[in-house]
């Protein structure tokens, strides 16, 4: 949809690549023509300020998040215990650490 | 004549390497156990599960330690073992219907209500989006398709780049930007909803 003003390219454009804007990820070129769109066209400046305001509160809603006391200790612990395991093992079998991550799909 | 018991190291200098390797590694990843708890709460839903995941993430890495190399980005390297973990040993287990891959999701499923109308009301909406207590934003979150829901973690609370939320979620960059571009839609809305049950949006302001 159009706001009506004149745009070098079209609002339906602008809108495609907001996410894009908003995360600085677009080409200096780009990002240029998109931020003079912006500036130029009220509606699409209120779709950035939404998209900004979403991003705003999901920050905000993990500041808080801290692992619980006892994790830490336990993390620390299980190394330690893996540690001494591959240690051990390195001595007979050679080194196990070398073994490469496991990864899936 | 007493057999020879071999001349390979034993003990002491192998298990000063060792050591010093367990040290390195704590002190290079033990620094991001709270941003990888968090990050596990959100794929999990579920604080035991996100507890487990981040040991098994730890083991995991420590295990393949040797394979970082020095001087990359250790959090997104954290960040990418624990999403795999995720996925392999985690996903199954739960069997929420919205924890499916999402990418072939229509747009006209997803609803993308990008209606043109007066920044005066999207400013309005924006403002009662602010106003939403991280309740309900953790709740809409967590309501989100995974994928969505990682890509906009990944991108808006740890700030990692769309090169790096690819390197981590394993897909092409051009899949991050729609997933990106989807799942705020998504939770835009979401949050809408909240914000007009709160009060604190008329649902005329809603676009």
């Amino acid at each position: 949809m159009e706001c009506g003003s004149p745009h070098e390219i079209p609002c339906t454009q602008v809108l495609e690549l907001i996410d894009v804007f908003i995360d600085d990820e677009l080409e200096e070129a780009q990002h240029v023509i998109i931020a003079t769109h912006v500036s130029e066209c009220p509606p699409c400046a209120g779709q950035v300020t939404v998209l900004q305001a979403v991003q705003a509160v999901v920050r905000r809603s993990a500041a808080s998040d801290k692992a619980p006391a006892g994790l830490h200790s336990r993390v620390v612990a299980s190394l330690r215990a893996v540690s001494v395991t591959v240690t051990s093992t390195a001595e007979h079998e050679g080194d196990a650490s070398s073994k490469p991550m496991t990864r899936g799909n | 004549m007493p057999m020879s018991t071999g001349d390979s190291p034993m003990g002491g200098s192998d298990d000063a390497i060792d050591s010093a390797r367990a040290d390195r590694f704590e002190q290079a990843a033990l620094p991001f156990l709270d941003q990888l708890y968090a990050g596990a709460l959100r794929m999990t839903r579920n604080p035991a599960d996100a507890e487990d995941l981040v040991q098994e993430t730890y083991l995991k890495a420590f295990a393949a330690f040797d394979s970082f190399a020095e001087g990359t980005n250790m959090r997104a390297w954290l960040y990418r073992i624990l999403t795999n973990t995720f996925i392999t040993s985690y996903r199954k287990r739960q069997r929420q219907p919205w924890l499916s891959s999402t990418d072939d999701l229509t747009d006209s499923q997803l609803h993308e209500a990008e209606g043109h109308t007066s920044s005066g009301l999207r400013s309005a909406e924006a403002e009662a989006l602010e106003r939403l207590v991280d309740e309900d934003v953790i709740e809409a979150m967590t309501s989100l398709p995974e994928d969505f829901r990682m890509a906009v973690y990944l991108a808006d609370v740890e700030g990692f780049s769309y090169k790096e939320i690819a390197e981590i979620m394993d897909c092409p960059v051009g899949t991050v930007m729609s997933r990106l571009h989807r799942g705020r839609r998504l939770l835009r809305d979401l949050l809408a909803d909240y914000a007009v049950e709160r009060g604190f949006l008329t649902p005329v302001e809603v676009a």
